[in-house]
């Protein structure tokens, strides 16, 4: 069985993905700055503030890892982009 | 309703927020992985679809760890609401207990990017940023669960 050939695309195709995954990459950054400062805005239970600043600091590391991947994907696409119109 | 009501009530709606942001991100995400795929040319090919599965899967499941957080606040909120000292406590045991099971699944992820960021500062190829994790020593957890 032959593989089908792999339609080419221009790089103003590509370029689209690519400002959707920066775009992405950067929406999530902003919520896992978001999550960096979660907290409750009143007096509350000492545990119920304890989980919720751990949470807050895990989440946010979270979040930065998953932004930091969808800005790779973004890398790849733009070096091949880059490639092509090289 | 209680302070302490209205303000985890707030915090919740806050993360439900969140969560709805990265929802719409990951369908934007999976169109544009898929997209860029059918273009990519075969030598990068693999490497794309490898990180686009795993990212997005990370995606997803961060936008489940914000949903169950959220829906464990608006518990203790509703909790406190009645005024009904044992439905607190189960309410506030229940999100303790979520949160530890949030932060148990998370760690072994976080603890490797740590690992990677210092290996490439080892290396002087420093791409990314540290993790921003602060300096709470996320294995030694405890989070107390009151009966």
């Amino acid at each position: 069985m032959t593989e089908a050939p792999r339609r080419p695309a221009g790089p103003h195709e590509l370029a689209a993905h690519q400002m959707v995954l920066e775009r992405a990459a950067h929406a999530v950054s902003g919520v896992a700055e978001s999550t960096a400062t979660m907290a409750v805005s009143a007096p509350c239970d000492a545990d119920i503030a304890q989980a919720i600043d751990q949470l807050s600091a895990v989440l946010a590391g979270v979040g930065d890892a998953v932004a930091k991947g969808l800005a790779d994907l973004a890398t790849i696409i733009d070096d091949n982009r880059s490639g092509r119109e090289g | 309703m209680t302070g302490e009501a209205i303000a985890i009530r707030a915090l919740a709606n806050e993360i439900v927020d969140q969560a709805e942001v990265l929802a719409k991100q990951r369908m934007n995400v999976l169109t544009a992985s898929a997209n860029a795929i059918i273009h990519l040319p075969t030598g990068p090919l693999s490497e794309f679809a490898r990180a686009s599965a795993l990212t997005g899967a990370q995606l997803e499941a961060y936008t489940a760890s914000l949903t169950t957080i959220a829906g464990a606040l608006n518990g203790y909120a509703a909790a406190l609401e009645t005024g009904n000292a044992d439905a607190v406590q189960r309410a506030r045991n229940r999100f303790v207990a979520v949160s530890r099971a949030e932060i148990t699944l998370w760690t072994p992820s976080i603890a490797a990017d740590r690992a990677k960021a210092r290996a490439a500062e080892q290396n002087g190829s420093v791409t990314a940023a540290p993790p921003r994790v602060n300096d709470v020593q996320i294995a030694d957890v405890e989070l107390a669960v009151h009966d």
